[in-house]
């Protein structure tokens, strides 16, 4: 799997500096995502944010200067975390494909559980052409492409073990719009502890892997 | 080519049920049509064929749909006076079956029900199931006790699924709903054995209830229930050890253990039957765990069958002829003024049948059982708990009535008295006990002893004295 690294800083002052950032960056979206879950996206001011993170609310805007920046640095951190817990956890280097591909969507759905009126509020935002979330903004398409890279890196494995027919690039984009729909049901999903969306989730892989399993779209 | 995901469809699924009609048909005309060439010769056997044949197909097909369709196939063959034999064999192996889940979805809808991950509740939590339940799959795992445990996890959002499946059997079986082949009462029972199966709160209730009733037989182990590691979704209970019939027979215990453990199993069941009035329906073989000491682990109660009337009655009337003997006292009757004219005596007794029939109809009703006169066969449920059928021809006449009169209970007597033959006929692989012994116990000691009130202490005796051999 490649994955982009961050260049080391050139002198130790500056990496203190980028160190001392990195926290405050880090408890402005704590504080925010604090808030979020209890009070709900909307009605979160940045005010409310500032006071929880104990900075002045002219500073926040040095770090965060919308909400969508703060969503997008969120959605950074979900992604680096569900890449480093894959590559963590032992079972998932042994398990079957679908079961991999389920438990990865799993743990973005359960990171995000506390969030869900932020994910919601996020989703309808990021419909707009000038949106930071969109797909048109080049910070979350990068985002998106190191997402489907590591996709690709899973699916890639799975085509050498003989486990699924070449499906190539397509297929981490298959997967990473399979991705999207999921969360969209997740979202409106009313049954208790969300198991329609469990349902769906390991049904959509079964019959997936059985279909690609039949030859895929070459039979 | 038909997409996998079109051949679990809704559409797709009545056409496959539609289509079981359609083969089911085809095939039988098929079979018409033989006859006309091949004469009468060979008849029996292609009929059996043809049933074997018809009934795999109807396996095959019920099982692809599973759910409720399934259900409907296990009762079908719960109706054992309806079908050929051979069609109960196939039935018989229908299972209800939820699709498997890997570690990840077990986790995952554990915490969903629960709130938190079975690591979290649990010392120990194995993520590979080691059996099927019905709906779901059973792990091990150790309680923050110490004390070993079976949680039974339930397939995400499978109740969901059956109401779906419901609605889709109704509409499917519309048809057959107006010509009252199969009753609205039917699909009625089915939905509600069928949600009652989903909701493990219940049948955590069944087991505790099955605890208590069963703890005077000291060697029945039935699991503990969990209850703070239980909702209606995660059953959570104790842990029994023990290996199946099967297995303990593959090595050849001395036939003093498998007399020991045939008296035990039948007391187990008359305790049941007759003392709880609720039966462990589920008599799937693997649900019957046996320790080397004799200890019977009796798990899975998601199924169970609640008793309207009185069994010993009912066995009596079957077992000892009753009815056939009030008839024959009829027949004594009409002989006094006949001159043992052989025919008009005949003549005598079928006349006299349908009222003979009338009055075990009212004795029916004074002791509250529901009664349906049908001219086709009609299915029992718990609100129609007797049937009388007429003018089908079974195989099974009960000693009274003209050939093709029937009457079907809601266990029907073969059910009932497949405790007589269970080891050597419904339980073909699994001959236990010697004939003998099981009826020495059955038709006289479990019947004056064990159930009814007054026990009979040298019996007592004989029963302790089998159990240290």
């Amino acid at each position: 799997m490649k994955r982009k690294t961050e260049p080391a800083p050139a002198g130790k002052k500056r990496g203190k500096r980028v160190e001392n950032k990195e926290k405050t960056r880090q408890a402005i979206l704590q504080a925010a995502l604090g808030l979020f879950a209890k009070k709900g996206f909307h009605h979160t001011t940045t005010k409310a944010i500032s006071r929880k993170a104990g900075i002045a609310e002219g500073t926040l805007f040095n770090y965060f200067e919308t909400k969508e920046d703060l969503a997008l640095y969120f959605f950074e951190q979900e992604l680096d975390e569900v890449i480093a817990w894959y590559e963590r956890d032992a079972r998932m280097k042994r398990t079957s494909l679908a079961e991999k591909l389920f438990a990865i969507i799993q743990r973005f759905l359960e990171r995000l559980a506390p969030y869900e009126d932020f994910i919601g509020a996020v989703y309808l935002r990021a419909l707009a052409p000038a949106s930071k979330l969109g797909p048109w903004n080049l910070q979350s398409h990068e985002r998106n492409l190191r997402y489907l890279r590591f996709i690709r890196g899973i699916l890639a494995k799975a085509e050498d073990a003989g486990e699924i027919p070449r499906v190539g690039d397509f297929g981490a984009y298959a997967f990473g719009l399979f991705h999207l729909a999921i969360t969209t049901h997740w979202l409106r999903d009313r049954s208790r502890g969300k198991e329609q969306t469990l349902a769906l989730l390991d049904r959509c892989l079964k019959l997936g892997g059985h279909f690609l399993k039949q030859g895929g779209w070459e039979c | 080519m038909l997409s996998p995901k079109g051949k679990n469809g809704a559409l797709a699924r009545s056409l496959r049920l539609g289509k079981l009609g359609v083969s089911l048909v085809g095939s039988y005309l098929g079979y018409q049509a033989q006859n006309l060439l091949l004469g009468e010769q060979a008849l029996p056997q292609r009929r059996a064929r043809f049933q074997r044949q018809a009934s795999r197909r109807v396996r095959e097909e019920l099982g692809a749909l599973k759910g409720p369709a399934m259900k409907l196939g296990q009762l079908l063959s719960m109706q054992t006076e309806m079908l050929p034999e051979e069609a109960l064999q196939e039935l018989a192996s229908l299972q209800m079956q939820a699709p498997g889940m890997h570690a990840s979805l077990a986790r995952a809808q554990f915490k969903s029900s629960l709130g938190k991950y079975p690591e979290e509740m649990f010392r120990e939590f194995d993520p590979e199931p080691f059996a099927a339940a019905s709906l779901g799959q059973v792990h091990r795992a150790v309680t923050r006790d110490g004390e070993k445990a079976a949680v039974k996890i339930q397939y995400p959002a499978i109740r969901s699924a059956i109401e779906g499946d419901l609605k889709l059997l109704r509409s499917a079986t519309l048809p057959t709903q107006f010509t009252g082949h199969v009753p609205v009462a039917l699909l009625d029972e089915i939905q509600r054995g069928l949600l009652e199966e989903t909701d493990y709160l219940r049948e955590a209730d069944n087991l505790e209830f099955f605890g208590k009733g069963l703890s005077g037989l000291e060697y029945v182990a039935i699991p503990l229930v969990y209850r703070k590691l239980t909702t209606d979704r995660v059953l959570t209970m104790s842990y029994i050890e023990g290996e199946t019939l099967s297995d303990l027979l593959k090595r050849k215990p001395s036939q003093a253990f498998r007399d020991l453990l045939g008296i035990q199993l039948c007391e187990m069941y008359e305790t049941q039957l007759q003392r709880l009035k609720v039966l462990h329906a589920d008599h799937h073989p693997g649900n019957y765990l046996f320790q080397p000491n004799g200890t019977i682990g009796l798990i899975d109660f998601g199924c169970v069958k609640r008793i309207s009337f009185d069994v010993l009655e009912l066995r009596r009337c079957y077992r000892h002829r009753t009815w056939r003997e009030s008839i024959i006292v009829r027949v004594d009757e009409v002989l006094k003024f006949t001159n043992n004219d052989r025919d008009t005596i005949q003549t005598q007794f079928l006349r006299l049948m349908p009222h003979t029939m009338m009055e075990i109809a009212e004795v029916l009703v004074k002791r509250r059982w529901g009664i349906i006169f049908s001219d086709w066969p009609a299915f029992v449920t718990s609100d129609c708990p007797v049937v009388l059928c007429r003018g089908m021809s079974t195989k099974t006449n009960f000693g009274f009535g003209t050939p093709g009169t029937n009457i079907l209970f809601p266990i029907s007597p073969t059910r009932l008295l497949a405790i007589d033959d269970r080891w050597d006929y419904e339980f073909a692989h699994y001959k236990l006990t010697k004939p003998d012994i099981y009826n020495r116990i059955i038709a006289r000691a479990a019947h004056r002893f064990v159930y009814a009130h007054n026990e009979s202490p040298d019996l007592a005796a004989k029963i302790s004295e089998w159990r240290a051999i």
